[in-house]
């Protein structure tokens, strides 16, 4: 979290970096735009105001009356203009030494001008007085003067002269007609000596003086005007102008170069983002990655990349009328044991691939691994036909083509259960599997409601908890059939049979619960329950018994274990004890039997094989068992009366027997003619309900209880 | 003949040749930061800024006399005598500079004058300083005023941005220019006479003069003496003796006496000696009625400020 919050730290410092250099950037510029900009305006409009001020100079010097306020106020614009400017440059003295070295020098010009105008506007304001008062004067002394005498007639034209002088010396700015005003003026100083008469002199001494000023300040005048009208002060604005150019764009130039470093440093910030970006996208990628993964283990089977049962009851709910085929490799767990797991998992994998390409071609059925061996295809249901060529497809291509692994050629066939029943899908196309795993007619089988086993399921349910209470309430207990000598026709042995009594104080035979036993792998218990109370009856009677033993007892160390210690306890009779072993039950491990048998027979209990002949007997490993009775099965001899076939196979088995030395016991003796048929065969013991149904011991006839 | 002939069309043209009015009316008001000039009228009226307490602007900028000092020259402290007769404060703020010989560029500059002359107010702006700080009521309006401690520099703008409001607008003149009124035939024959008779070259603009130096006794010389506040005083260059900033002629009924040493009594004889000394000749008696005629129109009202009657004190 602390991770995340940096690099989002980083990244928007570096965004906020990159868009604060870009506004600062555009800022700066558009400010050093704006600024040269305003520099450029403000040395037009100082041009222009120059040269304003020069017109109107030269207007207060033509116009008898004038408004002088209108020249300081130009005057004072421009200086104040000259200041702002001097202050613009100023603030970025770095760019324009040059600049700022001639505008100061340009501002002292302009300063000094000033100066010369308020001179200029005093010497204006005089020589305009006299301008005006000498021919006001002369006006006068042509009243005062009497031109009919010389004298004063010569004063007339003197003044005449004098005011054309002036009128031109003013108006065509010319100092050669002072030259002329100079003569004028020692001529006229020369008549004031002569005129006696005091109004005369006073009016021509006023003359004089009025001369005098205009002769004394017109030259300066003259020179100010000039002065103030020439080009320096333009010409010095613009060679300003010209530095200012220069160096604004020296300024430009900079900013433009600042400009692509900022741009640089931008890239910069944009890369980092974009680096955090990229980063992130990355590690999203990597987690969504991750998350697929994780997704895809949740529903996929690591083995075949096949969907799984989870997948399955998800797909399937999304179906409206979803039809499902279970298929199972027929006899899998023996491919995995003989020729191992790995080769196991390769056929497997073979299957899947398989499927796949022959499901392709159809989008819409799904392909799931629902168990060891078991596959199942989902698809959305239309018609029966649909489903049988769909299974048929399946079976051509795995059957018909052998697979090829690591070098091994095998051949596997595929049974296939399928259903439509949307609410028990995957366990009804289930129970049409076993099914028709059971059927020896059809490797497929569609369900139908006849296969619900779930009453079984049920049955068997209740029957394993009826058993488990049976036996926690001491309810399992052996009834016994007497095994009758047939050559004496007396009872020898009895043979134990579990009963268990029910809650309903019903008596149960092994049919009802010993596949329960078997599932809830309690038959050792039952066994031993049984053998303990036959020991005890043994006992007590002193009569012999026989004791059924499944192999699963014996491979189990622990009810081995039991069984032995029961022995050992009832040292003194176990040697009136026959273990009967379940033939039809295939013996996995005959050693384990052979090493179970060797420890009874050391107690002296005999050894016999149980329902012999219904199976597939190996008789050359039941000799090396060392037996001591052969019970012939009973569906072999319940019709030996009148089933030729079933005489044959009983002789040769009661032949094999006497060959090896070993008894041989009839079941089922139901009938009179059984019990001839099985004399004249030489049988030598017999059981059956025609001899003595199973009764408790209590019951048994010539049955005695000896006293303890 | 001829020559005369010619000469008169000249002459006629000449006299034509008028640009617009040269006197330009005063504003009717005038923009400036009322508390400011408030703070200033108080320090214009102060006495406690001179070295004995009682000299203050206004003791030589009398607001019953035009904003002038009815003495020939000032009395500053200790009664010492200056050497000038004051100009008027009022419309100062038009003249283009101020003093008789314009030596402060404006009013800020001119205020820094009389503060520190011995013969005047006779301060220093730490003393000053020290007073309008320790003074609770002085401390509380710069506050206001500026947002920062009282000073010397801003006593002086204080004072300024109260000058610049002592303007005398509507007089008759004025009036008369804008169309408002007609004057009376007087006035105008004095006005037209103003201008003939070349008043006009100096008298102009906006304030009627106080817009250049011109020379005092151009034609017929005036006496001239050391202790002058002419432009000589500065340039000491011989051609500026008796050169002075040209008086405003607004109010000029109110501000006698006249000239810079007060040496004219009343209109007439400043009249008289302005056409002697100046013009180089004697202006008769009708002329002299006309004028004044004219110079009287040229009185304003009162600076609305003053007439606000502004804070108690």
């Amino acid at each position: 979290m602390n991770r995340l919050f940096a690099k989002v730290g980083i990244a928007l410092t570096a965004a906020l970096l990159g868009i604060g250099i870009i506004l600062y950037q555009q800022n700066s510029l558009k400010e050093s735009f704006g600024r040269i900009e305003s520099t450029n305006q403000t040395f037009q409009k100082l041009h222009t105001d120059i040269v304003t001020l020069q017109h109107t100079v030269l207007q207060a010097n033509y116009f008898l009356y004038f408004n002088t306020d209108r020249i300081l106020q130009e005057s004072k614009t421009i200086t104040n203009e000259l200041q702002s400017l001097e202050k613009k440059i100023r603030d970025n003295a770095d760019y324009y030494p040059y600049t700022l070295h001639h505008l100061r020098k340009t501002q002292a010009l302009f300063a000094k001008r000033v100066e010369t105008i308020h001179d200029f506007l005093t010497l204006n304001a005089s020589l305009k007085n006299s301008f005006v008062y000498l021919p006001t004067l002369a006006r006068k002394a042509y009243t005062l003067f009497d031109i009919t005498k010389p004298l004063d007639r010569e004063i007339i034209l003197l003044l005449s002269k004098i005011n054309t002088s002036l009128f031109l010396a003013k108006n065509a700015l010319d100092e050669s007609f002072v030259e002329e005003l100079h003569t004028y003026e020692k001529e006229l100083a020369g008549y004031l000596r002569r005129i006696g008469e005091k109004r005369k002199a006073r009016l021509l001494e006023a003359s004089y003086r009025h001369l005098n000023v205009f002769v004394s300040y017109f030259p300066r005048f003259h020179k100010e005007l000039n002065e103030i009208l020439d080009k320096s002060m333009v010409h010095s604005l613009e060679k300003t102008f010209r530095l200012f150019s220069k160096e604004s764009k020296k300024e430009l130039d900079h900013i433009n170069t600042i400009g692509n470093v900022f741009l640089l440093i931008y890239l910069g910030t944009i890369l980092v983002v974009i680096y955090f970006i990229i980063h992130s996208e990355k590690e999203n990628i990597r987690l969504k990655k991750m998350r697929d993964w994780l997704e895809k283990s949740l529903v996929t089977d690591p083995l075949t990349g096949l969907l799984n049962r989870e997948a399955y009851h998800h797909r399937k709910n999304l179906l409206s009328k979803p039809a499902l085929i279970l298929l199972n490799i027929d006899r899998f767990k023996h491919i995995n044991e003989f020729y191992g797991a790995a080769i196991g998992d390769a056929v497997l994998q073979e299957c899947t691939k398989r499927l796949k390409t022959l499901l392709q071609t159809s989008q819409k059925a799904s392909l799931y691994r629902l168990g060891g061996d078991d596959f199942g295809v989902l698809f959305e249901y239309e018609n029966q036909d649909e489903i049988e060529a769909l299974i048929g497809e399946i079976f051509d291509s795995c059957d018909n083509t052998s697979f090829e692994i690591n070098g091994l050629v095998i051949d596997i066939s595929m049974s296939a259960g399928a259903s439509t029943a949307k609410e028990r899908l995957l366990e009804t196309a289930d129970m049409a599997l076993k099914a028709a795993k059971s059927s020896r007619r059809s490797r497929y089988l569609i369900f139908n409601p006849s296969m619900d086993v779930s009453e079984t399921i049920a049955r068997n349910i209740h029957a394993i908890q009826q058993l488990k209470t049976a036996i926690a309430n001491d309810e399992i207990f052996p009834y016994f059939q007497p095994i009758v000598d047939l050559e004496s026709g007396k009872t020898v042995k009895y043979e134990a049979l579990a009963r268990m009594r029910t809650a309903s104080k019903e008596v149960l035979t092994p049919y009802h619960f010993l596949e329960a036993a078997k599932q809830a792998k309690l038959s050792g218990t039952i066994t031993a329950t049984i053998l303990r109370q036959t020991l005890e009856t043994a006992r007590q009677s002193g009569a012999h018994f026989s004791v059924n033993i499944s192999s699963g007892d014996i491979a189990s160390s622990y009810d081995k274990k039991i069984i032995c210690g029961l022995l050992h306890e009832y040292e003194e009779i176990a040697d009136r004890i026959t273990f009967e072993i379940l033939e039809s039950e295939e013996i996995e491990d005959y050693e384990l039997v052979a090493d179970f048998l060797n420890r009874v027979r050391h107690h002296g209990c005999k050894i016999a094989i149980d329902d012999f002949g219904s199976g597939y007997s190996n008789f050359e490993k039941l000799l090396q068992l060392d037996i001591d009775f052969l019970k012939i099965d009973g569906s072999l001899i319940k019709n030996i009366d009148h089933d030729t076939h079933a005489e044959l196979i009983v002789r040769t088995i009661v032949e094999f027997a006497k060959g090896a030395g070993i008894e041989t016991v009839a079941e089922f003796v139901h009938s009179e003619a059984v019990l001839r048929k099985v004399k004249s065969l030489g049988i030598g013991f017999g059981q059956g309900f025609f001899l003595g149904k199973p009764l408790p011991f209590s019951d048994c006839p010539e049955c005695q209880i000896k006293d303890s | 003949m001829k020559y005369t002939l010619l000469f008169i069309l000249l002459i006629g043209g000449a006299l034509h040749l008028s640009a617009d009015e040269p006197i330009q009316p005063i504003p009717k008001t005038i923009p400036y930061d009322h508390k400011k000039a408030e703070l200033g009228r108080l320090l214009f009226m102060d006495p406690m800024l001179s070295s004995d307490g009682t000299v203050s602007c206004h003791s030589c900028h009398d607001f019953d006399h035009g904003g002038a000092d009815p003495r020939p020259v000032s009395i500053g402290v200790h009664g010492k005598p200056g050497n000038v007769n004051a100009p008027t404060v009022f419309n100062s703020y038009f003249n283009f500079r101020q003093f008789w010989n314009g030596r402060a560029k404006d009013l800020k500059d001119q205020a820094n004058g009389p503060l520190h002359n011995p013969v005047e107010m006779d301060m220093i702006p730490k003393e000053i300083e020290t007073y309008i700080s320790k003074n609770g009521y002085y401390n509380r309006l710069f506050r206001e005023v500026f947002h920062s401690e009282p000073s010397y520099p801003k006593a002086l703008e204080a004072i300024a941005e109260f000058e610049k409001a002592l303007i005398t607008p509507n007089c008759r003149f004025d009036r008369y220019m804008r169309g408002e009124i007609e004057l009376s035939a007087m006035e105008k024959k004095g006005y037209r006479l103003f201008k003939t008779l070349g008043c006009i070259t100096c008298h102009n603009g906006i304030n009627v003069g106080g817009n250049s130096y011109q020379k005092f006794g151009l034609i017929f010389p005036y006496v001239w003496r050391a202790e002058n506040p002419d432009r000589y005083a500065i340039t000491h260059d011989p051609k500026d003796k008796n050169v002075y900033k040209v008086p405003t002629l607004r109010n000029i009924a109110l501000t006698a006496p006249y000239f810079h040493d007060g040496s004219a009594k009343s209109l007439e004889e400043s009249l008289r000696k302005m056409g002697h000394h100046n013009l180089g000749f004697e202006l008769e008696e009708e002329e002299i009625t006309a004028l004044k005629a004219f110079l009287n129109a040229l009185t304003g009202e009162k600076p609305a400020i003053l007439r606000e009657g502004g804070r108690k004190r």
